[in-house]
């Protein structure tokens, strides 16, 4: 290797020439909302551990118009972020499980577990606060 | 030829495990913890402090269930971000990356802490 090597100098912007890689920033910006998020979450357990005043800070937190503009764009944000996620997980698959499965059944499946997931959590949220907290 | 061993596919294997827990449970959460029940579309006692704080800090299966989203989670959201670093041509030396990983790792020992 050149003990030199000649970079090529790239624009800061260099992805906005090209739908895909403007696709693949806006994909990629997805992680910057849900760290945040995390750390949102994060706070919330620190919160919970403190006592039930802290926790009810935290839900208010959450209730505050700005909160409810970012989730709504971080829940945009993270459903490409688990479409996409889906679309490419037969091609990092263990090469010998791909040529078992097709690609399209492995697709199948995991929206098909995204969806349950979903479901199950939103579906006992609404049970444990129809029951006033019971479930 | 002796390779040295190189941290990059534990980072790799956290990032993966964490693009699985955000896409799979960061919609639902932030579902009813972040539009459902500020809103009030799912009643306020979904999230009372009783039923959270008995299954998130009281109950072994709900303290596993929230290290298991979380952590991974922080890894692999920080990983892309500095990679995404790269991208927009910030090129961090190791003092970013330990930066980065540092404190997720100081985050996960946190959680660790706060549900223990």
């Amino acid at each position: 290797m050149s003990r030199r090597p000649y970079v090529r100098p790239v624009p800061r912007t260099w992805f906005m020439d090209h739908p895909a890689y403007r696709f693949y920033m806006l994909r990629e910006a997805s992680c910057v909302f849900d760290g945040l998020y995390a750390l949102n979450l994060f706070y919330g357990l620190v919160q919970l551990a403190s006592g039930a005043d802290a926790w009810q800070s935290w839900l208010d937190f959450q209730a505050n118009p700005l909160m409810v503009v970012f989730a709504v764009i971080t829940f945009g944000m993270t459903l490409l972020h688990s479409l996409t996620f889906i679309d490419m997980a037969p091609r990092v698959m263990p090469q010998q499980v791909r040529k078992m499965i097709a690609d399209s059944k492995v697709r199948f499946a995991m929206r098909g577990a995204l969806v349950a997931v979903t479901v199950v959590i939103v579906a006992i949220a609404i049970i444990n606060g129809v029951t006033g907290g019971a479930a | 030829m002796s390779r040295p061993r190189h941290i990059e596919p534990l980072l790799w294997s956290l990032f993966g495990a964490g693009g699985t827990t955000v896409g799979f449970f960061f919609p639902a959460i932030i579902l009813v913890v972040g539009i459902g029940v500020p809103l009030g579309l799912i009643p306020a006692e979904a999230l009372s402090y009783e039923s959270i704080s008995g299954f998130f800090l009281n109950n072994l299966l709900g303290k596993l269930i929230l290290l298991a989203v979380l952590i991974p989670s922080y890894w692999g959201c920080i990983h892309r971000v500095y990679h995404g670093m790269h991208d927009l041509g910030l090129h961090a030396g190791s003092g970013a990356k330990m930066i980065c990983y540092g404190g997720t790792l100081v985050l996960s020992l946190a959680t660790v802490f706060m549900v223990l």
